[in-house]
C-alpha cells in the first residue's frame, strides 16, 4: 500500500501538469527534486522556479 | 533512572495499571519504558524543557554523573513475529540498544517502535490536540501521523514562494528606476511605442536620420548616427533634468520602508533584550542550516556519528521544535528587511543612472561620492540578510538606512552647477545625445522588463506549485481526517453515550491548519474548550489520540503509554472508557497510570486489569524510588533491614504491606470496615475487621460442609480456622485495643530480637488468606452474599452454603 506521502506526489504532478503556470521542463524537475529523497532546500526550489526572459514591451 | 533507583514489574503481556498518589513514581516508570523502547523521555521534551536533557537528567539524581550506570531493560514480545527480545538501553547512549537476540525482523521492529514517540501519552499531550491554535494542532496532528514530510514539502514550497516574491519585488522596484529614467530623459508621460517613437524621430528629424515607423526588440532608436563616440552620451537638458527627478526622490527617501524600519528596530531591540531568545534564534539558524547539510548519520556540524540518519533529523527537530518564539521574530525580521531591500534597490538603480552622468563628464569626486553610497547601500543591503548583519547594523538603522554620505551633497551641488553651467548644446548635439542616452536607458528598461516579466513568470509558477500543493494535501488530509473524525466521534460516543449519543466532531485542514469543532448537544460545532467540560475535552483528547494511533498503526497498533490521562473523567465514564479499551482495542497492551485509586478498582472491576496486572505505589523516597503496596519481596526487605539492625525500615514495611494485604482482604473477603469518608483507612481500622470476617466465613465453611456430609470440606475449613486462631499475630490484633506495648506503633522501638518473631508471626497470618499452590489471595464470590470461598486455581473452593433444612 502505497504511502500517504507517495499518493499526495502522484496527484501532486497529474494537478500541476493540468497548470498552465508550471510548465513541463520545471515540472520535470521538480518531480527529481521530489524523487530524490532528500529534504528539499528552498534554493533547488528558487532556482527551479526561476524563469528565462520574458517578453519585450509591447 | 529518573526517580527509580531499581525496580522488576512483570506486565504479562496484558493492559496493565499503575496507581499510586502524586509524586510516588507512576511517571517514573512511563519514563523508562518509553526510554527503552524509543530512547526519548517525553517529559524532557517540547514546551518549557529547553534546559533539561536525557543525559543530564535521566539518571536518578544521586548518579547524574554516572549515565552509564542509569539503564532500562524490557523483555518485549512481538505478536506479529511470534518473538520475544530483550532491549538494553543506557542513559550514556540512547541511541545505542542493546538487542538480544540480534534478529534483523526483531532489531526493525525495535526500531519502528522508536520511530513512534507518540505511543506515550500525557495528560499534558492532550492538551497539544485539543486545546490549541489549529495551525499548531495541524503539526502535532501531523507529527503523530508521521506527516512531517508532506508538512516540510509544503513549507519549503512556501518558502520558495516568499523568496521568488521577494525577488519579484526588488526587481519591480528595477524596472520602476529604468523606466521613471526612461520617461524623464524622453519627457513622455507613459512608455507608449508611439510616444517613445515620436520623441526620437522629432530628434531623428533634426538630423536628417528617416523615421521609425516601429519599435521591434531590435530597432535601436540612434540608428544610423555616424559619429556615435566611445564617450559615454552626454545630453545637458537630460542631465538637469535626471539631477531634478533625483533630487525629489531624495527628499522621499526617509519616508520610503519608514514602518519596515521601525519594526526591524523593534524586533531587534526584543533581541538585545532577552539573550535567551537571541541563542535560541542563533541556535535556530545553526540548526536549520546543520538539517539541510545532514548527509548520513554523521552530524554535519560537529561531525559526531549518530546511529541513523533519522535519529540525527529527529534530535535536530525536537530543537527546532523548542524555539517557535524565535521563529516568529525571525520571520517578522526577515520580512520587513526584505521591504527595506526593495527601497533600497530602486534608490541604487537611480543612482546608477547619475552616475552616467558624473562618468560623461569626468566629474570624479561626484563619481567618488556616488560610488561611496552606493557601496554603503550594497553593504546595507549585505546585511539585510543575515540575523548578525541585522543586528550590526540597528545604529545605522536608527539614524536612518538612507543617511547621506558626507560629501554627497557637496559634490552634488557642485556637479549641478557644472552641468547648469556648461554651454548649451548645439540643437544638433543635443539631438545626437539625446539619441544615445534614450537607446541607452530604452536598452536598460527593456533588460529591467525582461527581469520583471521573468519574475512574474516565478511567481506564477512558485505560486502555482505551492497552492497546487496545499490543495492536493488538503484532499488527501481531509480524507486521512475523515476516517479519523469517525473513529473519534464513535470512541467518544462510546464513553459518552449516556448524555452525548449524537455526538458527532469535524477536522478541517486547510494551509497548514486543522480547525477542530465538536457538536455541543447538538446545539451546532464548537470548538472543544468552548462548552465541554474539562472531563469531556480529556476523553476528547484520549479519543483523539486512539483515532490517530489507529490511523497510524492500523491492526499493528500494540503498545501504548497512558500517564494518568482521565483523571478529569468522571466514574461513570471511566467505565465506558475501559469498555472502549477492551471492544476496540483488545489486542493493544496499555500501560495505564493513575493518581486515583477509585479509577485503579475501576479498571479491575470492569475487567480491563487484573490483581496480576496492576500495581499500586504506596509513596516514593529518593533512597529507595518507588515503594509497592504489594512487595512480594516484603520479607526479603525486612530480612535484610533486620540483618543491618534497622529495625524502624523493617518495621515501616511490615506495616506498609499489612496495610495493602488487609485493605485487599477487606475487599477481596467483604469484611464489614467502618466507613471514613476521607479513605484514610489505617491498620487498626482494616486487619481486625478482615481477621473477624475470615473467622466467621471459616465457621461458615465447616458447618456448610458437615450438613451436606462433606468431610473433607469439613476438614479443611477447620484446619484453616484452627490456623488462624492459634496464630500469634492475630492474637495481637486482637490485643491492640488493649495492650499498647504489642501495638504496631511501638514496633519500632522494638529491639531486633523482640521485632524478628513479630514479623514471623504476620507472615505465618498472612499466609493464612493464600492458596498454597497458586499462592493467590483468597476470595468470597459473590461478593455481597457469599455462596463459596476460593482461590485464582480452585485448590481452595470451600461452599458456604448449609444443606436446606
Amino acid at each position: 500500500m502505497p504511502t500517504l506521502q507517495a499518493i499526495i506526489a502522484s496527484k501532486y504532478f497529474e494537478r500541476l501538469r493540468q497548470s498552465k503556470d508550471v510548465d513541463a521542463e520545471k515540472i520535470a524537475q521538480l518531480e527529481q527534486l521530489f524523487a530524490f529523497g532528500k529534504k528539499i532546500k528552498v534554493d533547488e526550489l528558487v532556482k527551479v522556479f526561476s524563469a528565462p526572459a520574458g517578453n519585450d514591451i509591447t | 533512572m529518573r526517580g527509580i533507583r531499581n525496580l522488576d514489574i512483570v506486565f504479562d503481556q496484558k493492559t496493565f495499571s499503575i496507581s499510586g498518589p502524586n509524586g510516588s513514581g507512576k511517571s517514573g516508570v512511563i519514563d523508562a519504558v518509553e526510554f527503552g523502547l524509543t530512547g526519548r523521555i517525553s517529559r524532557l521534551t517540547g514546551t518549557g524543557t529547553k534546559t533539561l536533557s536525557i543525559a543530564e537528567h535521566g539518571p536518578h539524581v544521586d548518579r547524574v554523573r554516572f549515565p552509564d550506570a542509569a539503564l532500562v531493560r524490557l523483555k518485549v514480545y512481538f505478536p506479529a513475529l511470534n518473538k520475544s527480545a530483550t532491549i538494553t538501553r543506557k542513559v550514556s547512549a540512547p541511541k545505542k540498544p542493546k538487542i538480544e537476540p540480534a534478529d534483523p525482523a526483531i532489531k526493525a521492529a525495535f526500531e519502528q517502535l522508536a520511530d513512534h514517540p507518540e505511543i506515550a501519552l500525557s495528560r499534558r499531550d492532550i492538551v497539544r490536540f485539543i486545546l490549541v491554535e489549529p495551525s499548531r494542532r495541524a503539526e502535532e496532528v501531523q507529527a503523530i501521523l508521521k506527516l512531517e514530510e508532506i508538512g516540510e514539502k509544503r513549507a519549503v514550497l512556501n518558502s520558495a514562494q516568499n523568496r521568488v516574491n521577494a525577488q519579484k519585488r526588488t526587481v519591480e522596484a528595477q524596472f520602476h528606476a529604468a523606466r521613471s529614467s526612461l520617461l524623464t530623459h524622453m519627457q513622455i508621460p507613459s512608455v507608449k511605442i508611439d510616444d517613445l517613437l515620436a520623441a526620437a524621430n522629432a530628434r531623428r528629424k533634426l538630423l536628417g536620420l528617416s523615421p521609425l515607423d516601429q519599435l521591434t526588440p531590435d530597432t535601436r532608436l540612434d540608428a544610423g548616427l555616424t559619429s556615435i563616440s566611445s564617450e559615454p552620451a552626454f545630453n545637458k537638458q537630460s542631465a538637469l533634468r535626471d539631477l531634478a527627478a533625483m533630487a525629489e526622490t531624495r527628499k522621499q527617501l526617509p519616508e520610503l520602508a519608514k514602518d519596515a524600519v521601525t519594526a526591524l528596530l523593534a524586533a531587534i531591540n526584543t533581541l538585545a533584550e532577552d539573550p535567551a531568545l537571541l541563542t535560541s534564534l542563533r541556535r535556530r539558524s545553526l540548526v536549520e542550516q546543520g538539517m539541510e547539510l545532514i548527509d548520513g548519520a554523521h552530524c554535519p556540524l560537529c561531525d559526531s556519528p549518530w546511529e541513523s540518519e533519522r535519529h540525527l533529523r529527529d534530535h535536530l527537530a525536537i530543537k527546532l521544535e523548542k524555539s517557535n518564539e524565535a521563529q516568529r521574530l525571525q520571520r517578522d525580521l526577515f520580512t520587513n528587511a526584505s521591504l527595506l531591500d526593495q527601497a533600497a534597490s530602486g534608490w541604487l538603480s537611480q543612482l546608477t543612472t547619475i552616475r552616467r552622468l558624473a562618468a560623461a563628464l569626468k566629474d570624479e569626486a561626484f563619481g567618488a561620492a556616488i560610488d561611496q553610497w552606493t557601496r554603503q547601500l550594497a553593504a546595507l543591503q549585505g546585511n539585510l540578510r543575515s540575523l548578525d548583519g541585522l543586528r550590526g547594523i540597528s545604529g545605522r538603522l536608527a539614524s536612518g538606512w538612507h543617511v547621506v554620505p558626507q560629501s554627497f551633497d557637496e559634490a552634488t551641488t557642485s556637479f549641478a552647477k557644472m552641468v547648469a553651467e556648461l554651454p548649451d548644446q548645439t540643437a544638433t548635439v543635443d539631438a545626437q545625445t539625446f539619441l544615445s542616452t534614450a537607446q541607452m536607458r530604452l536598452a536598460d528598461f527593456r533588460e529591467s522588463v525582461r527581469a520583471d516579466k521573468a519574475a512574474d513568470i516565478a511567481v506564477a509558477a512558485a505560486t502555482g506549485a505551492y497552492t497546487t500543493y496545499c490543495d492536493v494535501m488538503d484532499a488527501e488530509l481531509e480524507a486521512l481526517y475523515d476516517d479519523v473524525q469517525q473513529d473519534f466521534s464513535t470512541f467518544y460516543r462510546l464513553i459518552n453515550e449516556d448524555d452525548e449519543g449524537e455526538f458527532t466532531a469535524k477536522l478541517s485542514p486547510s494551509a497548514g491548519k486543522l480547525d477542530f469543532d465538536v457538536n455541543f448537544y447538538e446545539r451546532g460545532l464548537y470548538p472543544p474548550g468552548a462548552f465541554h467540560s474539562e472531563g469531556h475535552q480529556d476523553s476528547m483528547g484520549v479519543c483523539l489520540y486512539l483515532a490517530l494511533m489507529k490511523r497510524l498503526f492500523g491492526n499493528q497498533f500494540s503498545f501504548a503509554l497512558l500517564d494518568d490521562v482521565v483523571m478529569s473523567v468522571d466514574a461513570g465514564h471511566r467505565y465506558q472508557f475501559c469498555k472502549l479499551l477492551k471492544t476496540h482495542f483488545k489486542d493493544t497492551q496499555f500501560v495505564i497510570t493513575t493518581h486515583d485509586r477509585t479509577w485503579a478498582e475501576q479498571m479491575k472491576s470492569a475487567g480491563l486489569v487484573t490483581g496480576k496486572t496492576s500495581l499500586r505505589f504506596h509513596s516514593w523516597t529518593i533512597d529507595t524510588g518507588p515503594l509497592m503496596e504489594s512487595n512480594v519481596e516484603v520479607w526479603d526487605e525486612i530480612k535484610t533491614a533486620l540483618d543491618k539492625n534497622k529495625v524502624g525500615v523493617a518495621a515501616a514495611a511490615l506495616r506498609r504491606h499489612l496495610e495493602y494485604v488487609s485493605r485487599h482482604m477487606a475487599d477481596q473477603l467483604g469484611a464489614a470496615v467502618v466507613f471514613r469518608g476521607d479513605g484514610g483507612y489505617e491498620l487498626n481500622d482494616l486487619l481486625p475487621p478482615v481477621l473477624a470476617r475470615f473467622k466467621t466465613i471459616c465457621a461458615k465453611a465447616a458447618d456448610a460442609a458437615q450438613s451436606w456430609g462433606n468431610d473433607k470440606g469439613k476438614t479443611e475449613a477447620t484446619a484453616l480456622k484452627t490456623k488462624l486462631s492459634a496464630s500469634n499475630a492475630a492474637s495481637s490484633v486482637e490485643q491492640w485495643a488493649i495492650n499498647k506495648a504489642v501495638h504496631y506503633n511501638e514496633w519500632e522501638n522494638f529491639e531486633k530480637r523482640d521485632f524478628a518473631p513479630v514479623a514471623n508471626a504476620f507472615r505465618e497470618l498472612l499466609e493464612c488468606f493464600r492458596c498454597e499452590a497458586c499462592e493467590s489471595w483468597l476470595f468470597v464470590t459473590p461478593r455481597h452474599r457469599p455462596i463459596s470461598l476460593r482461590c485464582a486455581c480452585d485448590t481452595v473452593s470451600l461452599n458456604l452454603e448449609s444443606k436446606p433444612k
